[in-house]
């Protein structure tokens, strides 16, 4: 059974479509049936895609945070402090290349991805709590 | 992730698949950012890049070892002796700054180059590093 579903994008600019797009997906018949049931269907998946998109953030979230926590921990420091010290000292650099991490401009970026990431997908978690 | 990146995290990987051996790799992205992080063997050769896409900057790592001695490692982080040199001392107003450089001789020598791509990495790889067969 196919469904037509209406995605909210916040990105999307259609003055006719605004806030939505439209994507053909296929479901099981067995949960058409069961959505039927429980009401309009396309409210029904909009909550199930909510609560889908909510689990999966979480669960990113927690990655990423698991990740900084691990670079804090190796470095002693957290982020900003890292970046700043790394840009702004270099006895400090040869430090830690000597003692930690002789290619810690991979942990850096590494390091930025999780740390500026977890900000991310806070900032959509609480867009997609809100609407 | 946006078009642009994903075919130009593609573009890496398949241009390492043919330029190398072993090739390894993951992406990742949230809604601003996008990484992606590769290793690969270039006969006894270690390659090893990194790209992160963050704030409207390509942030790259293209490094070749040989075992954990430093052949060659072009990046453009904010690294603290790249902005002496290029500037002549360390201040605030170049705290952060992306600078292409190329560290060499195990990290002992630093040279400041042109923003580099892994087109022109590999290239660099072919032209200057014989590998050696395991």
């Amino acid at each position: 059974m196919k469904l037509y579903l209406g995605v909210q994008d916040l990105s999307w600019t259609s003055e006719l479509n605004r806030g939505f797009i439209m994507l053909t997906v296929s479901i099981k018949k067995e949960y058409a049936d069961i959505l039927t049931t429980f009401g309009e269907p396309q409210k029904a998946i909009d909550l199930a895609l909510q609560r889908y998109s909510i689990e999966q953030i979480t669960a990113k979230i927690v990655e990423l945070r698991q990740k900084e926590a691990m670079y804090q921990l190796k470095y002693g420091m957290d982020y900003p402090t890292f970046t700043q010290r790394m840009t702004e000292d270099e006895l400090f650099s040869e430090q830690v290349e000597a003692k930690v991490n002789k290619m810690w401009e991979f942990d850096l970026a590494d390091w930025e991805f999780c740390y500026k990431g977890v900000q991310d997908w806070t900032q959509k978690l609480q867009t997609i709590l809100l609407t | 992730m946006d078009t642009e990146i994903t075919d130009n995290f593609a573009d890496i990987i398949a241009l390492a698949q043919a330029a190398f051996e072993q090739v390894d790799y993951v992406t990742d992205a949230t809604p601003k950012r996008a990484i992606l992080r590769l290793n690969a063997k270039y006969g006894q050769f270690r390659v090893f890049v990194t790209e992160l896409f963050s704030d409207g900057l390509r942030k790259y790592r293209y490094y070749i070892l040989y075992g954990d001695w430093v052949e060659a490692g072009f990046d453009n982080s904010p690294d603290s002796r790249a902005i002496r040199l290029k500037y002549g001392h360390i201040g605030k107003e170049h705290a952060g700054e992306h600078i292409p450089h190329l560290h060499q001789e195990d990290k002992t020598e630093l040279s400041l180059t042109e923003e580099m791509n892994f087109t022109a990495f590999v290239d660099w790889v072919k032209a200057n590093i014989q590998p050696i067969p395991h």
